[in-house]
């Protein structure tokens, strides 16, 4: 599928590797998660690999600081107290390889991180906790959560963890947070994650890498020499990503186009499902409906490039362009393009979660609420996205509300032909009955409640940042249509799903 | 350790220990946050050492200070007021070599033992001992800064160091005042071994029982031969270990004189010939190490007499004092505290940012100043493209750090993420301090506080206005909190230049004074707060300097002999390329302001303005008074000769004339200043001048150096030129006090 090929250099000390892409469509998969670049132009991508140097003695750090959090006057009993989302702001979404290139995920979460704080007005030490998520496994800033206190400046008493849950990452991250404050271990946390692909960590083979940790653990130079019998330079080929689910083998497309055949969505279905969300999605930034939950980035060498738009919505796509697309996966017979799949994506977001309490006695501005989360599993080897038509409806019957109860839908759009076999499978009896445990079919979520302002087909899918940005959208459509409730489904690896129940505060926002 | 009864310290600053028969002697002046050695205290150690040396069973001697982050700052600059003549100083010099000596010679080992700040005669001490270990501690820096108070290392530094480490890299230490943290000074041989600070007393007291006194050992002169002779046996460790370069050029005179030469041209190109300290110091080490040290030592006391005695250094130590006490925030105890809870503690911990409005050069630099300290800031600008420069303008100096190695890539990295960029107001929420750096007009000064207070509604906030000209009154006319209007005028390049005059009003609290002061300070700037008025005080000053000067070119004398008059006066650059630099609008602006209430003064030629209307702006449009070929200064602009009398053919103007009148008019509208009560003394005048204005350091500033040449001849000398002049050269009344 990839005609890649890499090469490796060493130049002034820095280990510089090339790997040059010339397909078309690249898939590749780290670990377990499969990403589809879109439209890879044939080129190079540089990466610099800085050889481990003997650190010299550290700066004295300005004002470290021994205090514990500014946990003030945070209760420490579980409370029934409402969780308010006070602010979620993103950056923009981009195509990865791009405008976004020079930027990292900590850099990227800094931003969103220091805006939302300085845009609430909230004071930074009563910030209890970060919460971060982050899919592809970061060499850099392994615990960006933590990090991100420490370099953006802000009082280095609050603790972060970060966490991994492919494609539901940040959904989680917010679940988490409001798991703490309604626990009341916390009363204010920062939620949110991130994905940057065009900082992914290139990785050696295992060989080379048991060959290097047991040179380095040599004790003399003949133990070192006696090594040298196993070298094999062949190894030291930096490793290409792994293409694909580590379970089942097959690519998260493989997947989809599984999805597609068992429940038949045909290649129609599919580009005008991706036709609307495109569609959806440019009203929306044309209304300049947006612009709230926007943070502009200045990027590049010298902060020249300003990003404040996503840049892969298509508002000008029209069923004939999205029609003449060759199919990404199944080449012969497979139905899922470039076209209706969401692209390889950078970008950050953030929630500001807090108790109502809190919230109200500070004057925060309150977006809505989060009521509760549920996550179901399913086999991988069967349909791999299918989570969300299990966890949506077991959700929401949890609560006693059925799918006319809620106006406000946010499927999450991996592939027009995923989205299309949740719809169906929440619509079908028997999926209901025997995979949710449902007495009768959901029903179908129309199109009028579902994805009003486009998904991730339009805005594109940085994994670790979608479900912040949909936490944000869902509220904000929600309060415009005066919808008191609105969902969130989010398929991810591994055959996960998760949904979000929102509540919205039926008076002003912001 | 056991205090011992029988050693005394008169001055209370010296105690005393023992361990295994090896006396700790602890240096630790609680009077005073630094430790310095007074006359006083100098006597006292030396009679102590008579004491511990008489002690049969001593086995060695520890010096040393408990006090944290601090070993010694040298001497007392107070020495100096006692120092009237050559021989005054020679013999201060000679004093201190001879406490040296002791330690040097003494009968037992002696060690010094360094944790914290060890500085000038603090370090000479130390050289003299027969061992140096320190701390590794950060706050430990070594250094010999004598050459920027005009002196040189007197006692003994000259001598020992470049035979402890070598030549070359005793120079590059002795000739800049550099400093060197532990780990440099264990690579250069300064100190022996470089320890935890935990374990440094233990392991000096084991260095002097593990050792024999120097006396006893043969070779104790490192002349030439004995360092060949550390070459020599270098080699058989091993070629790795052997400085080929250090070998090659120290060890014979070609050498030797090579070094002296490149010395030489480097002292040449940094002082310009203004300052004798640095080549003095280099006399003092070439013409030493080619002696016995004894004589060597007494080559240096004659140099340091010689300089001690210089005007230059009286001028640099009159800065060095006045820095040091303008370093004192001078409002009551309770607005300071009320300024660091409010203020000082929010930025400090992280919690807050700093407000700047306005992201071009000063902004810029404002918010890289406070990134650099470790504060927050948010650079907010009107549009993208200016958020951009500033950004830029933040990310670069990190980077450039970071290319000359002074910071970590990671460090520069989390520096300038301390810069968050902003379009619009709401993002300054929670900042209880906005520096504004936006354009010079009243108008745009209130649109921008308007909006401030718009958007921080209900939260009080200080609003420092960072303007060169406009009265802070004005500014403040129509503020909701008028009282938390302040000025705070920086000084471009931000980074580099270090002062900024505080500006206050009659209804500026002394709280907001107090936060915008400690800001500044923590911004590590010096400081002259001022009073409200048109220019205040360095704006002033400058604009009547730049006045005279355009008068004189105005009446024919060229840009390059007015430029250049003032250059070997001493000022960094001549008056009209300043104004390129500045801009020709800029300063035309604040004429403009000044030309109101100081217009008879404030003469300004009419060609001025034909020159302003040819949209020369200076440096930053390539069209001023010089020319610039890609950016750099190139030749004065012959073409604008055609708006001024005389045309292309300039006059020959006598060079005394030209800077006499520059500079007395500069000097005579300080005195105005301090007349009318502007500037709140004479030392901040001197201040101020020096650090913002680039006023001679060498000279001490307008008020030192009127003093210097006599008050009674500046007035006479002023009464000249205005007879010939006109009015505008009238003494002020400072001049006749």
């Amino acid at each position: 599928m990839t005609k890649g090929f890499a090469r490796q250099s060493i130049r002034n000390g820095r280990l510089l590797l090339k790997l040059h892409v010339d397909a078309h469509v690249l898939s590749m998969n780290f670990g377990h998660v499969t990403f589809i670049c879109l439209q890879a132009e044939k080129g190079t991508i540089q990466m610099g690999l800085r050889k481990p140097k003997a650190n010299g003695p550290g700066r004295k750090s300005e004002h470290a600081q021994e205090t514990g959090s500014g946990n003030e006057g945070a209760s420490l009993s579980p409370t029934n107290e409402r969780v308010a989302v006070c602010g979620a702001v993103r950056t923009p979404f981009v195509k990865s390889f791009g405008v976004f290139e020079t930027e990292t995920p900590l850099s990227l979460s800094l931003r969103v991180a220091t805006e939302l704080l300085a845009r609430t007005g909230v004071n930074p030490e009563h910030v209890n906790e970060v919460v971060w998520a982050a899919t592809v496994p970061q060499t850099k800033n392994p615990n960006i959560a933590r990090d991100l206190i420490l370099f953006s400046g802000l009082p280095r008493t609050t603790p972060g963890y970060t966490l991994n849950k492919a494609c539901a990452g940040s959904l989680q991250s917010v679940t988490s947070a409001a798991d703490s404050i309604r626990l009341g271990r916390a009363q204010l946390v920062l939620a949110g994650g991130v994905e940057v692909l065009s900082d992914v960590p290139i990785t050696y083979s295992d060989e080379a890498r048991r060959f290097l940790t047991r040179m380095s653990r040599a004790k003399s130079l003949k133990e070192k020499v006696g090594f040298l019998k196993d070298f094999n330079p062949k190894a030291f080929l930096p490793k290409p990503p792994a293409l694909a689910e580590p379970f089942t083998g097959l690519t998260m497309g493989e997947h989809g186009e599984i999805m597609a055949v068992k429940n038949d969505i045909s290649r129609e279905r599919q580009d005008e499902f991706a036709l609307m969300t495109h569609k959806r999605a440019a009203d929306a930034i044309a209304r300049g409906d947006l612009k709230p939950e926007i943070v502009p980035v200045w990027t590049g060498r010298d902060k020249s490039v300003f990003v404040d738009t996503d840049n892969i919505v298509r508002g000008d796509t029209t069923l004939d362009s999205l029609a003449k697309i060759k199919p990404a996966f199944d080449k012969r017979n497979g139905t899922i393009t470039a076209g209706n799949a969401s692209a390889l994506t950078d970008g950050a977001s953030a929630v500001l979660l807090a108790s109502e309490g809190y919230a109200k006695k500070n004057g925060l501005p309150i977006l809505g609420y989060v009521v509760d989360s549920h996550t179901v599993a399913v086999d991988p080897r069967d349909q791999l996205l299918i989570g969300p038509s299990i966890a949506v409806p077991q959700l929401l019957a949890r609560h006693g509300l059925g799918l006319d109860d809620v106006g406000v839908y946010e499927i999450h759009e991996a592939f027009a032909a995923q989205v299309l076999s949740c719809l169906d499978a929440m619509a079908n009896e028997t999926f209901c009955r025997e995979r949710a445990g449902l007495d009768a079919a959901f029903g179908r979520i129309p199109f009028e409640k579902l994805n009003l302002d486009g998904g991730s087909l339009a805005y594109g899918h940085p994994f670790g940042a979608t479900g912040g940005r949909i936490v944000g959208r869902a509220l904000r459509i929600a309060h415009k249509k005066k919808s008191r409730y609105a969902v969130i489904g989010i398929c991810a690896a591994g055959g996960m799903g998760q949904a979000m129940l929102l509540e919205t505060t039926g008076s002003a926002q912001e | 350790m056991n205090a011992i009864e029988n050693i005394k310290s008169t001055t209370g600053t010296l105690r005393f220990s023992w361990e295994n028969d090896v006396c700790i002697i602890d240096f630790h002046d609680e009077s005073k946050s630094m430790n310095s050695f007074s006359q006083e205290i100098l006597k006292d150690l030396d009679a102590a050492l008579d004491a511990i040396f008489a002690r049969p069973s001593l086995a060695g001697v520890v010096f040393t200070s408990t006090k944290p982050g601090v070993f010694a700052a040298g001497v007392d600059v107070g020495i100096f007021d006692t120092l009237r003549t050559k021989e005054d100083g020679a013999d201060a010099a000679r004093s201190l070599q001879r406490l040296g000596a002791r330690f040097a010679a003494a009968p037992v080992p002696t060690v010094a033992a360094i944790n914290g700040t060890c500085l000038g005669g603090a370090l000479e001490l130390s050289l003299a001992m027969q061992h140096r270990v320190c701390s590794t501690h950060p706050s430990t820096q070594l250094g010999l800064p004598e050459v920027q108070l005009g002196i040189l290392p007197g006692g003994g530094g000259t001598q020992r160091l470049p035979r402890l480490i070598g030549i070359a890299p005793a120079l590059d230490l002795i000739l800049t005042g550099k400093k060197v943290d532990a780990r440099k000074a264990l690579k250069l041989g300064i100190v022996e071994e470089a320890v935890p600070e935990n374990q440094l007393i233990a392991r000096a007291v084991k260095i002097a029982k593990a050792t024999k006194p120097a006396a006893k050992k043969s070779g104790v002169k490192m002349s030439l031969v004995g360092h060949s002779m550390h070459m020599f046996s270098s080699f058989e460790k091993g070629l790795a270990d052997v400085d080929i370069t250090k070998f090659a050029l120290e060890s014979n005179m070609i050498g030797r004189s090579l070094i002296e030469k490149k010395s030489l041209e480097q002292i040449e190109k940094s002082t310009k010939g203004f300052y004798p300290a640095p080549k003095k110091a280099l006399e003092a080490v070439m013409r030493g190490i080619s002696k016995s040290l004894e004589e060597g030592l007494e080559i240096e006391a004659k140099l340091f007499g010689e300089l001690v005695a210089s005007p230059e250094s009286r001028a640099l130590v009159h800065i060095f004092r006045i820095m040091t006490s303008a370093k004192k925030n001078p409002y009551g105890k309770e607005a300071q505290g009320q300024a660091r809870k409010l203020v000082m503690e929010p930025l400090l911990s992280g919690r807050s940012p700093v407000g700047i409005l306005g992201a071009g050069l000063m902004g810029s630099g404002i918010a890289t100043v406070l990134a650099d300290k470790g504060m927050r800031s948010v650079l907010l600008d009107r549009e993208p493209s200016g958020v951009q420069r500033g950004l830029k303008g933040v990310s670069s100096y990190f980077e450039d750090k970071v290319r000359k190695r002074r910071l970590k890539r990671f460090e520069a990295l989390a520096a300038a993420s301390r810069v968050m960029p902003a379009l619009e107001y709401k993002s300054l929420r929670g900042t209880p301090i906005v520096i504004e750096a936006v354009f010079e007009d009243v108008k745009v000064k209130h649109d921008v506080l308007r909006q401030c207070e718009e958007s921080l509604a209900g939260e009080p906030f200080i609003f420092a206005t960072n303007t060169s000209s406009l009265p802070i009154a004005d500014i403040a006319a129509g503020a909701k909190a008028p009282w938390n209007v302040v000025g705070m005028h920086f000084f471009s390049p931000v980074p580099k230049m270090p002062l900024v005059e505080i500006i206050t009003t009659e209804k500026t609290t002394d709280i907001a004074a107090s936060a915008v002061f400690e800001l500044a300070s923590k911004m590590g700037k010096n400081i002259v707060v001022v009073k409200d008025g048109p220019g205040f005080y360095t704006t002033r000053i400058l604009a009547f300097l730049i006045g005279e000067a355009m008068s004189i070119l105005a009446e024919g004398a060229s840009i390059e002999d007015i430029d250049g008059a003032l250059e070997k006066f001493g000022m960094p650059v001549g008056p009209i390329t300043l104004l390129d630099e500045v801009g020709i609008d800029v300063g035309n602006h604040i004429i403009s302001v000044l030309s109101k209430p100081f217009g008879e003064r404030l003469v300004i030629p009419k060609e001025l303005e034909a020159i302003v209307g040819e949209d020369r702006r200076g440096r930053k449009n390539s069209f001023g008074f010089y020319t610039y070929l890609e950016g750099k200064k190139d030749k004065p602009d012959k073409t604008i000769y055609r708006h001024l009398k005389h045309g292309q053919e300039r006059k020959p103007f006598d060079r005394q004339e030209i800077v006499d009148r520059c500079v007395f008019a500069f000097m005579n509208e300080a005195a105005r200043c301090l007349d009318e009560g502007i500037i709140r003394s004479a030392d901040d005048g001197d201040l101020g001048a020096v650090f913002g204005l680039g006023f001679p350091p060498f000279l001490g500033g307008p008020f030192f150096y009127g003093n210097t040449l006599g008050r009674a001849h500046v007035k006479d000398r002023l009464e000249t030129l205005a007879k010939k002049y006109g009015p505008r050269f009238a003494p002020a009344a400072w001049w006749s006090k």
